[in-house]
């Protein structure tokens, strides 16, 4: 155990570093295209907590197996017979399911937001002529003193 | 008293499914519009999908009066193993609301859609629509956290592209509809990441379950950094002071009948689920969610309620003043929320309902006189050619300046006595200033629209078509009418309130 | 005991390794300068991510995350950023110290909670002794199938995943009303040589004719071995959708769009969603819960089924065929919405590219 205890607050800020490594991706990048990816490394390292928190030493994927299976019984030989009678069930150590099933719906997610993203992101270079930015902030503050002009 | 006591709007085996069903209607109505063949059937669909969600909002209001809180198992498999909808005072509450302006908003739809956007987009749009309506119920009813997670996007992910759509009459949609894409999804994930938190303290997702845990938990500060996550990324959606600059972009340049529902409802929403957290979930944890409450929403809300109010006198575009005006009433809802008393909270649900009544009533009104340009002086003068429209405009207006007799201003001296018996002085004095403020940019729009004469002929002005008079004269009637009778709006609130500081204590 | 214990201890360091191999991208992802550079990161970022997640038990994401993430997602970002300019310019000063102390707060922030979270692969932790085990253990008496993870999705949390079905045609919706202007007409992409890789070439076109209808006939394994191993409805509808793609990439898109018009996968996406209520609403009718799968079946039929109650009460058939019956509805949505999603975009690129040209 004293391994997975030095392990702990390396991966988890791994995890927390990824965050927000993608999040200052999303906020500064001045390419739009790029700032979507960099939300699409947040949204992931979101994931990547949850997976962390589901995963059982010496467990296996939520599959269910027969208890006297050849699959389950190689599982067994590598752990202590104590450790899976406190922890497993009906005889084999599994992970935990729930992240898995969470994570799972927010891949998706992550997956329509860059779809609609890109879509917008089309629409803009289309209208625009570019996806920078600056150039785009440039662009609109220039709209605003005209349509102040042309409309006052 | 609740309104709803003893009302039987259903049969018993409609009102035990009315949860479900509130989120499944529109949800329906979304598909068969996307199926639709023609704009037409896809508007009778969205109308069909918002009338059964308020009927079943409805039957759910009186099942609530009478048992006070309805737990729903759905799938069949009791919490914490499935996903529970839990509805009770506080939750109807917003889920009449988000109906209510659903049913109104549809109802206008048709012509407002047919002002801004071709045709073979109509069906489209009104799938988007009733898939956003579909998540906010859902956000209303769900005792979920994880489950709350996917209604948040599920009313978000179309609606990103519905603000695009106001490409058509301003070409800015774009960008505004892109850095609400960004800031939405920081906000949801901040929200998720929180939510993780919370699981790693307590191995549950459902809301009731996790407050308990939390209670016996010793775990405090991942609870804690959980829920200061939950506080930002709602924050974010709720466009919070100093979250809110995705807001004006959005609400100015998307299409009307979009921002008309997004303006009363999406916003709203968010504020209910972090009185759900910080008063409910948090309950568990000693002075958590007060402590996020006092020393970090209230100041900010205090600052937004000035600071925006400032912001949009000094706005020339019509939408955007009233954008930062919705930024400054989150901050009043919030400072109301945060005064710690049922009175103050109270007071704060009935000026949350009666503004997003009233800001559905401006933009619908907007839209509805085919208005293209964005400055106010193009909106001069039209009151003349679309005189029923601006009435219900004027009155919408007088609402949200606080005049007497309008459901803005009982809302607003009912907040201020609340603060001022907490002892907030400050806060009283951040809204007596930030209404004064108000009144100079109100009283610009009404001046514009009603007294001056417009200089050019192409003004592009006509009054709006019945459909869309109904919705809108529906909606502004009704906020007359809690002006001058607002017990049973204040009651329901009441009930609200009491119904989550109930659980806080 | 502490030789017993090595294979476990080995794959919690291999996990750590993994993950600090996926910061390094991030890092990388970080620096990069050029678009295309940054969609190879992500794209490898995402394979990373799927092996990171094989070595952390969980399958069924690692094959979504290698499907959705490495597959779709790359794919729709090069369509996008084809024909905008490549070289990023770096940020100034003014715009990035803000979003960087916001950045570094949240990351503080977090990290403070850190000795309150739970020992890495420790068994007894909050998450995976209480909800997370009851799944494991009532899974066999109440759903009657192996795979816990598509259990839970489908049934178990069942609302969840017709919101994330929602979600995906609400993204559908979205390109659509975004993109899908010109796709409406009857002749849709006039000249679409941009997108065939070769026009005309006879290997290319006899290995797709063979392979187009073998990864069909795997999406539907995948889509009914969901219960067994891991798989589903999500995996199988991006599957699905690859087919088409694929025959798009080799025919040509207006040869697809022809034989799959855009009005009938917009329709399908709605239907899957749309069926997958209805599954919703049948049961309500049979007397359960919205998405109770036990009431599905009506009693009488149930009788007839071979060992069909089991103790409890509950109905493994009606949970089986529910979950099936979830999990197409589920393809259709995620592969018509793909498919969608890429018509919009390869419509969008040969315009473009004839803009170009002309």
């Amino acid at each position: 155990m004293t391994l997975a205890l030095a392990l702990t607050p390396y991966v988890y800020g791994l995890g927390f570093f990824m965050m927000a490594a993608g999040l200052l991706i999303a906020l500064t990048s001045r390419h739009l295209i790029k700032r979507l990816i960099g939300l699409g490394v947040f949204q992931t390292s979101a994931g990547v907590f949850y997976i962390l928190l589901s995963k059982v030493s010496g467990g296996t994927a939520a599959i269910r197996l027969e208890a006297d299976s050849p699959a389950a019984r190689s599982l067994a030989s590598r752990l202590d017979a104590a450790y899976i009678a406190t922890h497993g069930v009906d005889g084999v150590v599994y992970s935990n399911p729930l992240p898995h099933v969470l994570i799972l719906t927010a891949i998706v997610v992550g997956a329509a937001t860059l779809a609609v993203g890109l879509s917008i992101i089309v629409r803009i270079r289309e209208t625009y002529g570019t996806v920078d930015f600056e150039e785009l902030a440039a662009l609109e503050a220039k709209a605003l003193r005209d349509g102040r002009e042309d409309e006052a | 008293m609740s309104p709803f006591a003893g009302v039987q709007f259903a049969s018993p085996e409609v009102i035990q499914h009315a949860p479900a069903l509130m989120i499944a209607a529109p949800l329906t109505a979304a598909c068969v519009a996307a199926l639709s063949p023609s704009a037409r059937w896809a508007w009778f669909s969205s109308l069909g999908g918002a009338l059964f969600a308020l009927w079943m909002a409805l039957c759910l209001a009186a099942d609530v009066a009478q048992s006070g809180v309805v737990s729903y198992a759905v799938g069949g498999f009791a919490p914490p193993l499935g996903i529970e909808l839990r509805v009770d005072d506080l939750g109807v509450f917003f889920s009449l609301l988000v109906s209510i302006l659903g049913v109104a908003t549809s109802l206008a739809s048709a012509s407002l859609l047919r002002l801004e956007l071709p045709e073979r987009d109509h069906a489209l749009m009104q799938a988007g629509f009733m898939l956003a309506l579909t998540g906010l119920l859902g956000l209303t009813a769900t005792g979920d956290a994880f489950n709350a997670f996917v209604f948040l996007e599920v009313s978000s992910i179309g609606t990103y592209a519905l603000v695009a759509m106001g490409a058509s009459r301003d070409r800015r949609a774009l960008t505004a509809a892109f850095q609400y894409l960004i800031m939405g999804t920081i906000g949801a994930t901040f929200f998720v990441i929180g939510v993780g938190l919370l699981y790693s303290v307590t191995g549950t997702l459902n809301m009731t379950d996790m407050a308990e845990k939390l209670s016996a938990s010793s775990s405090d500060r991942a609870a804690i950094a959980g829920l200061v996550l939950i506080t930002v990324g709602l924050a974010l959606k709720a466009a919070m002071f100093p979250l809110h600059a995705w807001l004006p972009g959005a609400y100015s340049a998307g299409p009307s009948v979009v921002v008309a529902f997004l303006a009363g409802t999406a916003t709203k929403v968010s504020v209910y689920l972090l009185i759900r957290f910080l008063m409910d979930v948090a309950g568990g944890l000693e002075g958590a969610g007060e402590g996020l409450l006092n020393w970090l929403i209230a100041p900010m809300a205090g600052i937004a309620a000035v600071v925006a109010s400032v912001q949009a006198v000094f706005q020339t575009e019509t939408r955007r003043i009233l954008a930062f005006s919705s930024i400054a009433q989150i901050g009043y809802v919030l400072l109301g929320v945060t005064s710690g008393s049922v009175a103050g909270l109270t007071a704060a649900l009935f000026l949350l309902f009666a503004h997003a009544m009233i800001k559905t009533v401006i933009f619908l009104c907007l839209g509805a006189i085919g208005h293209r340009g964005a400055q106010l002086e193009t909106l001069a003068g039209a009151g003349r050619e679309a005189p029923w429209t601006i009435t219900a405009l004027a009155i919408a207006m007088l609402g949200l300046a606080g005049a007497p007799f309008t459901a803005g201003f009982l809302a607003k001296w009912r907040l201020l006595g609340a603060l001022a018996d907490g002892g907030r002085i400050w806060a009283v004095v951040a809204i007596a200033v930030s209404s004064l403020t108000a009144l100079v940019y109100c009283a610009r729009i009404l001046e514009t629209m009603v007294f001056r004469t417009r200089r050019s002929s192409a003004s592009g002005v006509s009054e709006a078509s019945p459909a869309a008079l109904a919705a809108i004269w529906f909606l502004a009637a009704s906020s007359v009418w809690y002006g001058l009778d607002a017990s049973a709006l204040y009651d329901l609130a009441r009930q609200a309130a009491a119904s989550a500081m109930g659980a806080s204590s | 005991m502490t030789r017993l214990l090595a294979a476990p201890e080995a794959e919690l360091v291999f996990a750590a390794l993994l993950l600090t191999l996926l910061a390094g991208l991030v890092l990388a992802l970080l620096a990069a300068r050029s678009v295309l550079t940054c969609i190879l990161l992500m794209s490898v970022f995402s394979l990373t991510m799927a092996l990171w997640l094989m070595v952390m038990d969980a399958p069924d994401v690692a094959f979504t995350e290698a499907s959705v993430g490495a597959g779709v997602s790359t794919m729709i970002l090069l369509g996008a950023a084809l024909s905008s300019t490549d070289v990023i310019p770096s940020v100034r000063p003014g715009r990035f110290w803000f979003p960087a102390v916001a950045c570094l707060a949240a990351f503080i922030g977090m990290a403070l909670a850190l000795s309150d979270l739970p020992v890495f692969g420790d068994p007894g932790s909050p998450p995976s002794s209480y909800v997370g085990r009851l799944y494991l253990e009532h899974t066999p008496h109440d759903i009657g199938a192996p795979n816990v993870v598509t259990a839970v999705l489908a049934s178990y949390r069942g609302f969840d995943t017709l919101g994330e079905t929602s979600v995906i045609l609400a993204a559908g919706v979205g390109v659509l009303l975004l993109l899908g202007g010109s796709l409406n007409s009857r002749d849709p992409v006039s000249e679409d040589v941009s997108l065939r890789i070769s026009a005309g070439s006879p290997v290319l076109s006899v290995a797709a004719r063979l392979l187009i209808p073998i990864i069909c006939l795997y999406a539907f394994y995948v889509l009914a071995h969901g219960e067994f191993g891991a798989g589903g409805g999500f995996q199988a509808g991006v599957i699905l959708a690859a087919a088409l793609i694929l025959h798009a990439l080799v025919f040509g898109v207006r040869e697809t769009m022809r034989a799959l018009p855009v009005g009938v996968v917009r329709s399908c996406a709605a239907l899957g969603v749309l069926g997958y209520a209805s599954i919703g609403f049948i049961a309500i009718l049979h007397g359960g819960r919205f998405l109770d799968y036990d009431a599905l079946l009506s009693p009488v039929f149930e009788a007839g089924l071979p060992s069909s109650h089991l103790a409890g009460g509950h109905h493994h058939w009606g949970q089986r065929l529910g979950i099936l019956g979830i999990e197409t509805g589920v393809m259709l949505a995620v592969a018509s919405t793909m498919t969608a999603i890429f018509y919009a975009f390869a419509g969008r690129v040969s315009r473009s590219d004839e803009a170009g040209a002309a």
